[in-house]
């Protein structure tokens, strides 16, 4: 089978903002609202009416992906196009407050309206509604990992020529019952972000000089026990499909994991000796649930290349999975 | 045969915890739900019949330590998994641990716990909860059980896709094995009994009162239930090599969206069509190649007659092979009934049995097919296609074949 590179045409990403230092960020219908109404003039009323916080947050970041493209909707650019939305919890602010409704007041007394938000697809299934999207539409739960996940799982479809286009994508929110669920070691923010994923190298404003490809993906169990920076390590070097000593082509590594401060510090500190790299590093201090992996890849796309270091790598590791996704400028 | 072949199963249902008595249970035609007492005594429903696994026997079998870790959604994955790598002639040591995937899908995770999280956060507050009941809630959980139970650390991924989950993991996973992802895949679907989703269906007026009687005349509703079915999946040369039956080959696959509605499917069928050919493409087949259709059939007015609808528009109105809905029988296990329906028609291919659609009373003039109505009917079946259809409009249809 014949193997296609893939290309990042387009992204979009909407992130809390916080009120304080130590607090999480959060996202204010006011931050994404014109987004909504732009993709309502694009489309046409698109039947607002029941959708959550979730189901919207995705719409709108989808939608600056979209537009970021320059895809045509209407011209049935996702007429072939998969989608697939990374989300540690989805919509359980929907569920529990369908579920508290029902309790407090009587399975009577719940709004119809308001059950299609109470399955886990939902987010998912709401944005490819809208978009018109008629390939498949996957929802990865995979905790902290989903959105690279969602991104590689994009990759693979592109990459292996199941699909000509993949909007991937991630988006968690907070408060509520996943604020008694969700373990924090870090400030746990908002986010939600999208990418378009493509066979063809993205046209226009950048042009090839600053287009970006994803190298390499790879997710793996990892057990609290053993070595982790070791596995790890491997895992990176075999995402980019490289042996060592890194300086040279490296330009950032980005980590983002439920761990501490000094915790994090010294496992990214150990990866990068083992894999003999020394440049630049980042390890986000916000935990953004699962779409954290998509707040990193964002943090590069827009940026012009700096220097003649091409390869990215951004790792999400949690208590159980590590993934890994490489991309190349 | 050079694809993906399925080399083991296994389950748990309203029909039995292992194949042959789900096998048993299905072949006599018996349906497997009642009514519910804590719900026929709540006067806030006013229909009280669902399907649930009655006992916990089975349990025994789970030999996991951390018992309050997990929900009962990962405690029947992991169930199903370890029946079906018996089944398969594996045990957890005979797997590459790197190279074994996981994929379960499912509607609703792990929502018992959620729904107990509520009661408790009603009754009594919310620092009442406690600290493993939240824990347990994590959807990914489903698959991280069967990874620590199995000592795998391969792809994983938990993949909600509502009724047509497991379809949608079994694709995943064929997926994962033709791109050289992965060894072997463990695939499925799973889904609790969950008072959201019954609460939820009751106000749309999907429910039915009495039985589930799929592209019947009368037909009033589903009926909502539970399980997990498991498939082990593997390239045919390692299945080969390491002499393992094989139950089936996974020949087609196509899964598509509506980009419809949430709740209604589109009035045309039209990613019900979609998804059906490109099944019959991915398999290199024709409509008239196929013997025998395990339908979504859900049993609520709409849904069928627009499922009866899309295989008129496959197959031609009049040359549609027979068709029917275990449904019947099971009530809708959400997440898990397309692996459940998928268990049943490799069962149905290798005991050349069709199963029928139980309390069919007569024809529907909106539903032009032949369901196999009330009793079992022998069949030579090399070629079935297994169809589920979701909630916001996913569908899914695949194909497997018999292997002599």
């Amino acid at each position: 089978m014949n193997k296609h590179r893939v290309y990042i045409s387009g992204s979009g990403i909407i992130m809390g903002k916080q009120k304080s230092r130590g607090d999480g960020p959060v996202i204010h219908e006011a931050d994404y609202r014109h987004i909504i109404d732009d993709m309502q003039t694009a489309l046409g009323d698109l039947n607002l009416r029941y959708v959550d916080k979730v189901s919207s947050l995705s719409m709108a970041a989808a939608w600056l992906a979209l537009q970021d493209r320059g895809a045509d909707i209407a011209g049935g650019f996702t007429d072939d196009a998969g989608l697939i939305l990374g989300t540690e919890y989805g919509p359980l602010s929907s569920i529990h407050s369908f579920d508290m409704t029902s309790i407090e007041q009587g399975a009577l007394f719940v709004n119809p309206g308001l059950f299609p938000n109470t399955v886990l697809n939902a987010p998912a299934c709401q944005l490819g509604i809208r978009l018109s999207v008629a390939g498949p539409v996957y929802t990865i739960c995979n905790g902290l990992t989903s959105g690279l996940d969602a991104i590689g799982m994009g990759y693979y479809y592109v990459r292996h020529g199941i699909l000509p286009k993949v909007i991937a994508g991630a988006v968690d929110e907070t408060g509520g019952i996943q604020s008694m669920i969700h373990k924090k070691t870090l400030p746990v923010g908002e986010a939600c972000g999208f990418v378009i994923l493509e066979g063809l190298p993205p046209r226009g404003k950048n042009g090839l000089e600053n287009c970006v490809e994803i190298k390499g993906y790879q997710s793996e169990n990892i057990d609290s026990q053993g070595n982790i920076s070791s596995r790890l390590a491997e895992l990176i070097l075999r995402t980019l499909d490289m042996s060592g000593d890194l300086d040279d082509v490296l330009d950032l590594i980005s980590v983002s994991a439920r761990l501490p401060g000094k915790e994090g510090e010294i496992l990214l500190g150990n990866i990068c000796d083992l894999i003999g790299y020394h440049g630049t590093r980042r390890r986000l201090d916000i935990d953004w649930m699962g779409a954290g992996g998509l707040v990193q890849v964002n943090s590069i796309l827009n940026g012009n290349r700096k220097n003649d270091r091409r390869e990215y790598v951004f790792i999400n590791l949690d208590d159980r999975r590590a993934s890994v996704l490489a991309l190349h400028r | 045969m050079s694809g993906v072949v399925v080399t083991g199963m296994g389950l748990i249902s309203t029909a039995g915890a292992g194949i042959g008595d789900f096998w048993n249970t299905l072949v006599k035609g018996e349906t497997t739900y009642r009514e519910m007492n804590d719900y026929k005594n709540n006067s806030n429903y006013r229909s009280c019949v669902g399907a649930r696994i009655a006992g916990n026997s089975w349990e025994k079998y789970l030999n996991i330590s951390a018992d309050g870790q997990y929900g009962k959604a990962s405690k029947y994955v992991i169930y199903a998994v370890l029946s079906a790598l018996k089944d398969a002639g594996l045990s957890s040591d005979d797997l590459p641990p790197e190279r074994t995937a996981l994929i379960i899908g499912t509607t609703m995770g792990e929502i018992q716990a959620e729904e107990r999280i509520s009661e408790l956060e009603h009754e009594k507050g919310t620092g009442s909860i406690p600290e493993d009941l939240l824990a347990s809630y994590r959807t990914d959980n489903i698959t991280a059980a069967v990874m620590k139970t199995l000592r795998i650390s391969g792809p994983q991924y938990t993949v909600p896709a509502a009724c047509a989950a497991g379809n949608y993991a079994v694709a995943m996973g064929r997926d994962l094995l033709e791109w050289g992802c992965a060894d072997l895949a463990i695939v499925g679907g799973v889904d609790v009994f969950s008072r959201v989703a019954f609460t939820g269906f009751q106000r749309l007026l999907s429910l039915s009162p009495d039985v589930c009687r799929p592209f019947s005349r009368h037909r009033k509703g589903l009926v909502v239930g539970e399980g997990c079915g498991v498939l082990i999946l593997e390239k045919y040369a390692s299945a080969g090599s390491r002499r393992a039956g094989i139950r089936g080959e996974i020949i087609g696959v196509g899964l598509t969206s509506d980009r419809y509605h949430m709740t209604t499917p589109h009035p045309a069928g039209d990613g019900a069509v979609r998804s059906m050919r490109k099944a019959l493409r991915d398999a290199d087949l024709s409509p008239g190649d196929i013997d025998y259709i395990s339908a979504h059939g859900t049993g609520t007015p709409a849904n069928d007659r627009i499922e009866a609808g899309a295989l008129g528009s496959v197959f031609g109105r009049d040359s549609i092979p027979p068709v029917s809905s275990i449904k019947s029988m099971l009530g809708h296990a959400m997440g898990a009934a397309s692996a459940l329906e998928l268990i049943a028609s490799l069962q149905m291919m290798e005991h050349g049995v069709m199963l029928p659609t139980m309390n069919y009373i007569g024809p529907d003039p909106d539903c032009p097919i032949d369901c196999v109505p009330n009793r079992t009917r022998p069949a030579k079946l090399d070629c079935v296609l297994s169809n589920s259809f979701g909630f916001g409009g996913q569908n899914s249809s695949i194909i497997i074949r018999r292997c002599n």
